[in-house]
């Protein structure tokens, strides 16, 4: 029997009806129409179908949507536009740690979790964060240099002494 | 590895292996610009540069369509019914607990089609069935295709369908098909009574007399297990017949081409009423460059049904029909001279197939003519045998060679 499932996706109070099984990732990809969250395996072992729940990063597909309910989501649509692209997407996209892109929106959630909680990350916590997505294409390198890029672009402004304020130069008349 | 010398010049050479003190390093630092051999300094527009892609936006945005991204309305959806032995007789399939389920359009079995309408990726080894038509080749061959307005109800059909099968003799290892065989997994393909599909023969230079007068030689088996692509994006495809009688199949393919013109040979539509759309493809590396039975059998669904159907594969059902590389047993021969030159190579190549031919041909000539890779080999003899097999069929990955 169906019921009614109250959701926040991406900022958006939504009310989706699902049976009480429903899985989140079916509930994003056919009642919401996020088809950025992609389906690798359907069984936990790809991370295609990754997600942020209240900010940190969950497979979908092993998600009941029922769980989820009342919680902050947030999937790859969320970030950013092709012509707004959030820091993280650029980097993925200018660096090559995107070829066929089925992995990429996975990827990218986790990095976004990753850079939330620890905003520069060296080599061996990259890749532990990234250790549940799989990419076969890349090889990963790039995927790696892409999470570090997108945490430089990412990080504060080091605070910068203000340059003294320099008397407008008096025009001859 | 230590070389046997030949009887005559009783002389072993150790060759020292891959250096022990040697550090795997699983991730490299980018070397900088003008230090690495393909990325020069200065004055070049493209090279040394990052190119991007032209859909990276697309796709890091998630707004790149897949083919299960696409959704048409009043879609069915379809789920297929996998064979669960490795070589059998179909006697019956019992689809009328499937067929009255509510909410279940159409069931189609193997039976109901006409076996002279088979295909092929390549034109001289038209092997491959929609459905299968009287016996089943390898654990995860196509029984029978079920049509539903739903994926639960669609699964259920799937189960209800009853197939009474009569075991044959399976094989198990490439080498089996090369003798006479009981029973033949295809009977009007393969030489003589055996499973082999192609022998190859290549042979230039005076390999036999360079193997008498060389100072080393060594011969060496060994097995190559096969490996899968383990493309992310599982097969997907959709068909639908319009109204205006065309027939219009969304694919995760990677050749479009190879579809249409095999969609063609199956539905005895001509090919200006056929359009195959490539959606962005999540990975294939060879494992979603043959037009496949399943592509076949939604086509056809979608022209009885009158209705788009979509058929998406789990992971598991991918790996059985995902291509991968042929697993091989291999004889190899080296002759060598004593500053280390190579003079003759002699290899024996047994390869496995699976069920179907596919690229098996290609790959056969292939593992020859690729394995002396970038050396001057002045004589050479390949001899090998392409064998079917009653498991997946296997094909190119990552290129047409085992
Ligand atoms: S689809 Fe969820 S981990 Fe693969
Ligand atoms: S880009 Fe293809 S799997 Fe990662």
């Amino acid at each position: 029997m169906n019921k009614i499932l109250k959701l926040t996706v991406n900022g958006v109070a939504r009310e989706v009806a699902a049976p009480d099984n429903a899985i989140l990732l079916d509930v994003l990809r056919e009642s919401c129409r996020l088809t950025g969250t992609k389906r690798g395996c359907d069984m936990g072992t790809c991370g295609c179908c990754t997600v942020l729940i209240d900010g940190e990063n969950r497979l979908s597909c092993l998600t009941l949507a029922a769980q989820a309910a009342g919680k902050e989501i947030t999937t790859v649509e969320a970030l950013g536009t092709p012509n707004r692209l959030h820091p993280i997407q650029a980097a993925f996209s200018e660096i090559g740690g995107s070829q066929c892109g089925f992995c990429t929106p996975g990827f990218i959630m986790t990095t976004k979790a990753l850079l939330d909680r620890n905003p520069d990350p060296d080599d061996k916590e990259i890749r532990e964060a990234i250790s549940g997505n799989l990419c076969r294409c890349t090889g990963y390198i790039k995927i790696i240099d892409a999470v570090k890029v997108a945490a430089k672009e990412l990080a504060p402004e080091p605070a910068r002494p203000t340059p003294p304020i320099a008397a407008p130069a008096r025009r001859a008349k | 590895m230590t070389l046997e010398p030949i009887p005559d010049k009783r002389k072993a050479v150790v060759v020292p292996d891959v250096d022990p003190e040697a550090k795997w390093r699983p991730y490299r630092e980018p070397l900088p610009a003008g230090e690495h051999p393909h990325r020069p300094a200065e004055g070049f527009k493209l090279l040394g540069k990052r190119v991007p892609l032209i859909d990276g936006p697309s796709k890091v945005s998630g707004q790149a369509v897949y083919t299960d991204d696409i959704q048409l309305p009043n879609m069915l959806v379809a789920k297929m019914l996998h064979s669960t032995r490795p070589h059998a007789r179909i006697k019956a399939i019992d689809a009328t607990d499937a067929r009255n389920l509510a909410g279940v359009v159409d069931v189609l079995t193997g039976l109901e089609l006409d076996p002279t309408r088979k295909f092929g990726v390549l034109p001289l080894t038209k092997d491959e069935e929609p459905l299968a038509l009287e016996k089943v080749r390898f654990i995860g061959d196509y029984v029978a295709i079920v049509a539903a307005e739903d994926e639960w109800t669609a699964k259920e059909a799937v189960r209800l369908l009853k197939v009474t099968y009569e075991d044959l003799p399976s094989y198990l290892k490439p080498s089996e098909g090369l003798k006479p065989v009981p029973e033949k997994i295809h009977p009007d393909i393969g030489i003589d009574q055996s499973n082999v599909q192609k022998h190859v023969d290549q042979e230039f230079g005076r390999p036999d007399e360079a193997f008498r007068a060389a100072d080393y030689s060594v011969r060496r088996k060994w097995k190559f297990q096969g490996v899968t692509h383990a493309f992310t994006e599982p097969h997907c495809v959709i068909a639908h017949y319009t109204a205006a009688g065309r027939l219009v199949v969304w694919s995760a393919t990677q050749v479009p081409h190879y579809v249409h013109r095999a969609l063609a040979e199956v539905t005895g539509l001509p090919m200006h009423r056929i359009q195959v759309i490539r959606p962005q493809v999540g990975g294939g590396f060879g494992g979603k460059s043959d037009p496949f039975p399943f592509e076949m059998a939604t086509a056809l669904l979608a022209m009885r049904t009158r209705r788009p159907v979509k058929l998406l594969f789990d992971r598991e059902h991918s790996f059985y029909s995902g291509r991968g590389r042929h697993p091989t047993e291999n004889e190899f021969a080296l002759a060598m001279d004593r500053q280390g030159n190579i003079k003759a190579l002699e290899i024996e190549a047994v390869i496995d197939g699976g069920a179907f031919a596919s690229f098996g041909i290609i790959s056969t000539y292939y593992n020859g003519v690729l394995s002396m890779g970038p050396y001057k080999v002045p004589n050479f003899r390949y001899r090998a045998a392409a064998s079917t097999r009653t498991a997946s069929p296997r094909g190119p990955c990552a290129g047409t060679a085992p």
